[in-house]
């Protein structure tokens, strides 16, 4: 099983989802902002970001495109509780694959991420 | 007395003193120059009278009585134009005063309008403060909620390992609230959106009896719990609308149903109603709503000073929302029938697929995952 870097500023729902991913069985990294996030895609290589949108400095649409900028193809999932008209749309072109809305109920979430690296995985979609 | 009128008896006044009595023709003239005057004709005109007769006279007479004739018909003209130019000044002096008057108006009306302006500009602000207080606020609102509902999740399924009844139950109680919490959330977001004209709606294909026992399951445990009974029958219709947004009409009707009913219990039917129209009726047989909420049973926070309030926990946003959601995004109609003491009925007519309308952005499916 692959690593999961999850970029949240919030400690307990940083702790909530390191939790679901620790039980899919993936190592998991965190970053408390953007500007670690990017390093740490950079740096470590993991095979699927979960990026919270609101971060203080540099939002998670930013970090995401400094990853794509640096040529990170890795697939991003963003996490959002804002969920407002035109977000839907600004989260995909950022360079995000998929997003998750807030709350989220743990069982579910974990099926779908667990889904989604395999379906990544099967597709060959993963370049990094 | 209408001019020509005027010149006419002039003229034979004048007349008389040439072949009658001279001194009542030199009174008669002079009392029409008065007329003349009080009908506020010209100096022009009086001017032309006078000429006329002039003419006439100096064609006629001798100079000594040409020369009275003068003097008096000078006289006469003179009054007139004194008269005149005395009506004129006053005249004058009411535009002068009326201008101010004006002046002053429109001093107040700038100022009115400056003010209005303002009172528009902060408006603006307002509503744009309001939006953002909007999505804050409901991020900010959603975010502790969800290591709330997260975690209680997270315990209730045993990932942490096994629970008693008790520690179950009341977990439950947590994990119920926070996702009231999260519905009254959702609820706020959801008329700000509407209110804005900023919602979106998202056309999907699905089958109509699908949708409703997907809402009708989601009611049953409390239903049971209640010891009522829950009937559901619905046809299989296509349907090419906003599933969620009519799901959420039909919960939020279930779960009032629901609600307000203590013995009997609650039925759901589905059916077509009309060339590609469909009907969904909830019924129950619960308090009822008392006549004077009829008229007013869909405006915002009406529980808040109704009995109604005592059994619900809403903040009165549900059936506006509900309303809302019927007519601006699914394009149709909410109906009741209610008599208090024997329940209520609410009916949902809509078609199987509305009309595209340019302000509202359509978006034809919604998948949580887009994969690239």
């Amino acid at each position: 099983m692959g690593t999961v870097l999850i970029v949240e500023d919030n400690d307990y729902n940083l702790r909530l989802m390191s939790y679901v991913l620790k039980r899919a069985g993936y190592t998991v990294i965190a970053a408390n902002s953007g500007e670690k996030g990017v390093e740490m895609a950079a740096g470590q290589r993991p095979e699927l970001i979960i990026m919270d949108i609101n971060l203080p400095g540099i939002d998670g649409l930013e970090t995401t495109r400094r990853i794509r900028d640096f040529g990170g193809r890795m697939p991003i999932v963003a996490i959002t509780s804002r969920a407002m008209t035109g977000d839907r749309e600004t989260i995909l072109e950022a360079g995000c694959n998929g997003y998750i809305e807030k709350p989220y109920d743990p069982t579910t979430v974990m099926e779908q991420i667990r889904e989604f690296i395999s379906r990544t995985r099967s597709s060959g979609e993963r370049l990094t | 007395m209408p001019i020509t009128a005027l010149r006419k008896r002039y003229q034979e006044a004048l007349n008389d003193f040439f072949h009658r009595d001279e001194e009542k023709a030199l009174y008669e003239v002079s009392n029409l120059g008065k007329e003349l005057v009080l009908e506020k004709l010209g100096p022009d005109v009086l001017l032309e009278i006078h000429s006329i007769c002039l003419k006439k006279i100096v064609e006629k007479l001798d100079p000594v009585t040409i020369s009275r004739m003068v003097v008096n018909a000078n006289e006469v003209l003179l009054n007139g134009i004194m008269a005149y130019a005395m009506n004129y000044y006053s005249f004058m002096e009411l535009i002068e005063n009326e201008k101010l008057k004006l002046e002053e108006v429109r001093g107040e009306l700038q100022l009115k309008a400056a003010k209005l302006e303002e009172a528009n500009e902060k408006l603006h602000e307002m509503d744009r403060l309001k939006s953002l207080f909007i999505a804050t606020m409901s991020h900010e609102l959603r975010t502790p909620l969800n290591s709330i509902i997260g975690f209680s999740r997270i315990l209730m399924d045993e990932w942490a390992g096994p629970l008693n009844e008790e520690q179950k139950e009341n977990l439950a109680i947590i994990l119920t609230s926070g996702k009231h919490l999260l519905g009254l959330i959702n609820d706020i977001i959801d008329i700000s959106k509407i209110e804005a004209g900023k919602i979106e709606r998202r056309l999907e294909k699905f089958d109509l009896a699908d949708m409703i026992s997907e809402g009708t399951m989601a009611l049953t445990n409390e239903a049971h719990r209640k010891n009522l009974t829950l009937q559901v029958k619905s046809e299989h219709i296509m349907m090419r609308t906003d599933r969620k947004r009519f799901l959420q009409c039909v919960l939020n009707l279930l779960s009032n149903a629901v609600k307000f009913t203590e013995q009997g219990g609650v039925s759901v039917t589905a059916c077509r109603a009309g060339f590609r129209r469909v009907e969904v009726v909830i019924s129950d047989t619960g308090i009822g709503i008392p006549q004077e909420y009829h008229q007013s049973l869909f405006t915002p926070f009406l529980s808040i000073e109704s009995p109604l309030r005592a059994k619900s926990q809403g903040a009165g946003l549900g059936l506006y929302l509900t309303k809302r959601l019927v007519t601006n995004i699914l394009e149709g109609e909410l109906l009741f029938e209610s008599v208090p003491g024997k329940g209520s009925a609410f009916t949902m007519q809509l078609p199987v697929k509305p009309r595209r309308t340019q302000e509202v952005a359509i978006f034809e499916t919604e998948r949580l995952w887009e994969p690239s």
